[in-house]
């Protein structure tokens, strides 16, 4: 449920934004995000988290890596919920649900990391993988609109995502001693009652896998560099600006186009939410900023990003 | 006679059993037949389920929808709201893929209803219907979209239905797929083009006004991509809005003469 404004109060806002030079209520630059603050690591028993407060939302990310047994079982699998104390403060904007982001963060993903890249051992219906589950809650909105909301989902959603580390494992492969032993090592496990390994290429006769030994933590996650960054371009008229408040994402006809970039320029996702419609003419101007924008946001993440990998060398 | 009355006994004289063939040989090729920017033959009827508002029951390919609108009618016991609201539902059938889907879980395609929803709020004029709600409810009988393409397909049903009940729009609302592949952009992709393509995206427009409602997009496009495919998107859609609208001044004029 969204908050209700009445129309003097939009208009007020409009009047602002379509002012010649924008003036927004809280007097920031059409550029201007808001103060975002970030933490990494604070759920200690998830295999990776990130806090996010500002932009008038608070995120909690928290990823659980659990090993499952199937053909094709692993993967990532993200789940974005609301808590009560957000979904009953009447501030969060129609059409952005649960559901809607939970899609959007998982079809984003998906191609970018896919559940090959989490199997452990190949032995068919008897496969190993890795199972990363994701959940996201937004903890309290408050002074948020769609735009917000997106943009700081999917940088909580990178850096749990970048903290996260895959053990690393090896194949183990039983083999009978003496007499007992068969003429190869697929004999020698169904003697003992076990399964063999499967058909497939990778560890071909492994028939269990256990955990290095040893100090280190893992491995980050394969392709975790590419995942993209959001930025929500708010679209009234002609004018355009990023972190729109509760009460300017309410002005009536406006917009919000989310672009993904990745950190090559490439564009991974799009999503447009809001009563307001785009020109044609108008897209390759709004793409042009938005890839202009997401570097300063790429620039934040890695300077976070650079103090993660800083703390993993001391650790090392 | 001795003979097992147990049994049924064939006749004396048989044939052996004569299995079809089923995997047609077009479907495997068939963008050798159909260019990359064409679409699949669109089946278009308005006004099919008489009770509703208005209606439109669409099919191209093998994917078949039934869309119905009804209102606008008044919110009750709810507070005063100076715009009207839009409440789209998307049901998928059991039996609207190959394998059966699970009537608890799976019918329900909240993530589709709120993309719909997207596409088709700019183009109504909900200020003109204050504290009233329209519901637009989506049945597919059968999917060969896919998730992307099913989406455009239903925003192009359900515009249609909106037209069909003469509600004040701004615009008929037409939405096109397009598979992003290595070389080339696919338009109205087939479910086997959709898995081996790199991209997905969905164009939602209001094509007389040359306004965009909706982009949804996932998968790896460059920025020249990108605009490539905003570009053949638009002239797909300019195509289907003639054929829509063709469609729509016809029913109006058959239900003219009655």
């Amino acid at each position: 449920m969204a908050a209700h404004y009445s129309q003097p109060e939009t208009s007020y806002a409009l009047e602002g934004l379509i002012n010649t030079p924008m003036e927004r209520i809280d007097g920031r630059n059409y550029d201007d995000y808001r103060s975002l603050k970030f933490e990494t690591g604070n759920s200690p028993s998830s295999s990776g988290s990130a806090y996010i407060c500002g932009a008038g939302c608070e995120w909690q990310v928290c990823i659980k890596l659990d090993v499952v047994e199937g053909f094709s079982a692993g993967g990532l699998d993200a789940q974005v919920e609301y808590t009560s104390a957000a979904a009953n403060s009447q501030k969060i904007p129609p059409l952005i649900t649960p559901g809607l982001l939970s899609n959007l963060v998982n079809v984003t993903l998906s191609p970018i990391i896919p559940p090959r890249v989490f199997q452990i051992l190949d032995a068919g219906d008897k496969s190993k993988w890795f199972r990363l589950q994701m959940s996201a809650a937004l903890m309290s909105a408050e002074n948020c609109s769609s735009s917000s909301i997106i943009d700081t989902l999917f940088l909580a959603v990178k850096m749990a995502l970048s903290e996260t580390r895959l053990p690393r494992t090896r194949p183990l492969v039983f083999e009978a001693q003496g007499e007992t032993a068969g003429e190869n090592i697929n004999e020698d496990l169904e003697k003992f009652g076990l399964k063999t390994g499967g058909s497939g290429n990778k560890n071909r006769s492994a028939a269990d896998f256990e955990l290095v030994d040893q100090w280190h933590e893992g491995d980050p996650i394969p392709g975790i560099d590419n995942l993209p960054l959001s930025i929500t371009l708010n679209v009234v008229q002609s004018i355009y600006f990023v972190d729109a408040t509760s009460l300017e994402g309410a002005v009536p006809g406006l917009i919000s186009y989310t672009l993904l970039f990745d950190k090559d320029g490439a564009i991974r996702g799009t999503q447009m939410l809001g009563s307001g419609e785009l020109e044609y003419k108008q897209l390759p101007k709004l793409i042009h900023e938005a890839s202009k924008l997401i570097t300063d946001l790429f620039t934040l993440f890695n300077k976070d990003g650079g103090q993660l990998q800083d703390e993993q060398a001391m650790k090392e | 006679m001795n003979f097992d009355r147990r049994r049924v006994n064939g006749p004396e004289i048989t044939s052996d059993v004569f299995y079809a063939n089923e995997s047609p040989q077009f479907t495997k090729n068939e963008r050798e037949i159909r260019k990359v920017d064409e679409m699949r033959p669109i089946f278009l009827k308005p006004g099919l389920i008489s009770s509703a508002s208005g209606s439109t029951y669409f099919e191209a390919g093998n994917t078949k929808i039934a869309c119905a609108v009804y209102g606008p009618k008044q919110i009750k016991n709810a507070a005063y709201s100076p715009t009207g609201r839009l409440n789209v539902e998307i049901k998928h059938s059991p039996f609207s893929s190959p394998v059966r889907r699970d009537a608890v879980r799976e019918l329900d395609a909240t993530h589709l209803s709120n993309q719909v929803t997207q596409s088709l709020l700019p183009s109504l004029r909900l200020d003109e219907y204050e504290k009233m709600q329209i519901d637009v409810f989506v049945t597919i009988l059968e999917d060969d979209s896919l998730d992307f393409g099913l989406m455009g397909c239903i925003t192009t049903a359900a515009g249609c239905a909106l037209a069909s009940a003469g509600l004040e729009m701004n615009g008929l609302v037409v939405g096109v797929a397009l598979a992003i592949q290595s070389d080339r952009l696919l338009v109205d992709p087939t479910p086997s083009e959709v898995r081996e393509s790199q991209g997905m995206m969905t164009v939602c427009t209001l094509p007389a006004l040359t306004q965009i409602t909706h982009i949804w997009q996932a998968g790896m496009l460059d920025l020249g991509g990108y605009k490539q495919a905003l570009s053949i998107a638009e002239s797909a859609s300019r195509n289907i809005h003639t054929v829509i609208a063709k469609t729509l001044m016809n029913e109006a004029a058959i239900s003219d003469d009655k």
